[in-house]
């Protein structure tokens, strides 16, 4: 008899268990590969509503010096997400969002959204990052993700829109369906920055499953090395041929 | 009613017996986050068995090449990241993160921010594209480990200019990862490598590298090009000579 007031109550913890999970929606599952539709996307506010500072560090920009990407230095979170320029691969758990990116000719940038709650550092310790430090949570089906510590050095866009340390990039995420183009990932973002910005800055940003694209591996900085290795080794062989054909040149 | 008593007795002995170990779902989830290399208790292959055609390789690229200059020649010192396995293989304190998500686990090295994506009991997806540092890999399950098989990497990198054996097409690598507890009884990852690469060792070359579990660690940002990056941001002058 005891077996079964055990194995009864057993049941009846296992019903109530049952019913609070059940209570809970699952959430959505946004694993796989998107690809950004372009279409979908709004464009930057015109005009930008920027601060006085602001504008003097976009009139001076010029994309040969200030381009970080040129230097194969990451684009950095929000841009990696706004840039829609290639894949972004999502891996999901229950206590974590990986959003992927593998920009044109760079390497990978990970952004993890972590959900279980952890505590941001103190803020004598925070150090800012290119890709900065996500906290999230679902809203019922949306997933709510907030970014800070974002290192001020990364731009927005390629026209070198800039940033202060202070930016905090709120995010909502959910699925959703386009008539055309079946199921669909949004992100409504909103920057706000008041060394930047004079009102937050909102945007969508649109991507479509692509199950066949494919992400890959980068080698930004071949081009820089081969370049640098190559000049100095015709270097190396023309001053070699000079010193064969009797000297070098006055 | 005493079926289900002694039902649920062997349910609680099996479960909290090593037996638990050899489900797949039980050490994926021992295996996932944040791991650092211990380097104090892996393994490092000694004496490369190098056929002779290797050798010449080896030697024909000095005499073309030579004499090797570290500033210049260390592509890996440039950012230009070496093939598998150099990222599982490293002892440096760089950490790398496992997870594990439906059929996959993807592993995020910190060294040059790679990722590698291993599929697990379903075929990795092939793409006409170039050998990558990464390369393929697809992975298994036998009993309580992990079995990767990769094969397409790309033959170039820091090695051969600095005296490593060259890798050819036919570079096949065997890693076999498992969960254990090292002699101080803390949780340990081990990876069981055989490099199988017919046209450069005589003999595969097996080691093992063992990783400490690191929770209070995250894998940071690995900016490579941030000296060349300071140097124009801040007319810093770079610590390599030809960055200057």
């Amino acid at each position: 008899m005891k077996v079964a007031g055990v194995t009864g109550l057993s049941l009846l913890l296992a019903g109530v268990l049952q019913a609070a999970f059940a209570a809970a929606p699952a959430a959505p599952d946004f694993s796989g590969t998107w690809l950004p539709v372009e279409q979908l996307a709004t464009a930057w506010p015109v005009p930008l509503p920027l601060t006085t500072a602001a504008t003097q560090r976009l009139q001076k920009f010029h994309p040969d010096r200030d381009e970080p990407a040129g230097f194969c230095m990451p684009l950095g979170t929000p841009r990696n997400t706004l840039a829609g320029t290639g894949p972004m691969e999502v891996l999901q758990t229950s206590d974590r969002v990986y959003f992927v990116f593998q920009p044109n000719l760079l390497n990978a940038e990970t952004r993890r959204i972590y959900l279980d709650g952890r505590k941001r550092a103190a803020v004598d310790d925070r150090i800012p990052t290119w890709l900065g430090s996500s906290r999230g949570h679902w809203e019922g089906q949306t997933l709510v993700a907030e970014t800070t510590d974002l290192e001020p050095q990364a731009i927005l866009n390629a026209q070198g829109l800039s940033h202060g340390g202070d930016l905090v990039v709120r995010e909502r995420w959910q699925l959703s369906q386009d008539a055309r183009r079946g199921q669909v990932l949004v992100n409504d973002m909103v920057l706000e920055d008041p060394a930047s910005f004079t009102r937050p800055v909102s945007m969508r940003r649109v991507f479509v499953r692509a199950p066949d694209a494919r992400l890959a591996e980068g080698q930004c900085s071949e081009g820089l090395w081969i370049d640098r290795l190559w000049r100095h080794r015709l270097a190396e062989h023309a001053a070699a041929r000079r010193a064969a054909a009797g000297g070098a040149r006055p | 009613m005493k079926a289900a008593f002694r039902n649920t007795c062997i349910f609680l002995l099996l479960g909290a017996s090593p037996a638990a170990w050899a489900d797949p779902a039980t050490v994926a989830r021992e295996m996932s986050g944040v791991w650092l290399p211990d380097g104090r208790r892996s393994e490092r292959p000694t004496q490369l068995p190098l056929r002779p055609e290797a050798l010449e390789v080896q030697r024909k690229y000095r005499e073309t090449y030579g004499p090797v200059d570290p500033t210049i020649d260390d592509a890996n010192a440039s950012c230009i990241p070496e093939s598998m396995p150099y990222q599982v293989r490293l002892i440096a304190q760089y950490p790398f993160e496992i997870l594990f998500t439906p059929g996959r686990m993807t592993q995020f090295f910190e060294i040059y921010g790679s990722v590698r994506r291993i599929p697990i009991a379903a075929p990795a997806p092939v793409f006409e594209t170039l050998p990558t540092a990464m390369g393929t890999s697809n992975g298994r399950w036998d009993g309580d480990t992990l079995v990767i098989e990769t094969t397409r990497l790309r033959r170039e990198g820091a090695g051969l200019p600095l005296g490593d054996p060259p890798i050819s097409s036919a570079r096949r690598i065997v890693e076999r990862w498992s969960i254990g507890k090292d002699d101080e009884g803390r949780k340990q990852l081990r990876n069981d490598i055989t490099i199988d690469d017919p046209v450069v060792f005589a003999t595969p070359v097996s080691f093992r590298m063992l990783y400490k579990w690191s929770p209070d660690i995250e894998v940071g940002e690995y900016l490579c090009q941030q000296d060349i990056w300071d140097q124009n941001v801040q007319g810093n002058p770079s610590t390599v000579p030809w960055r200057q």
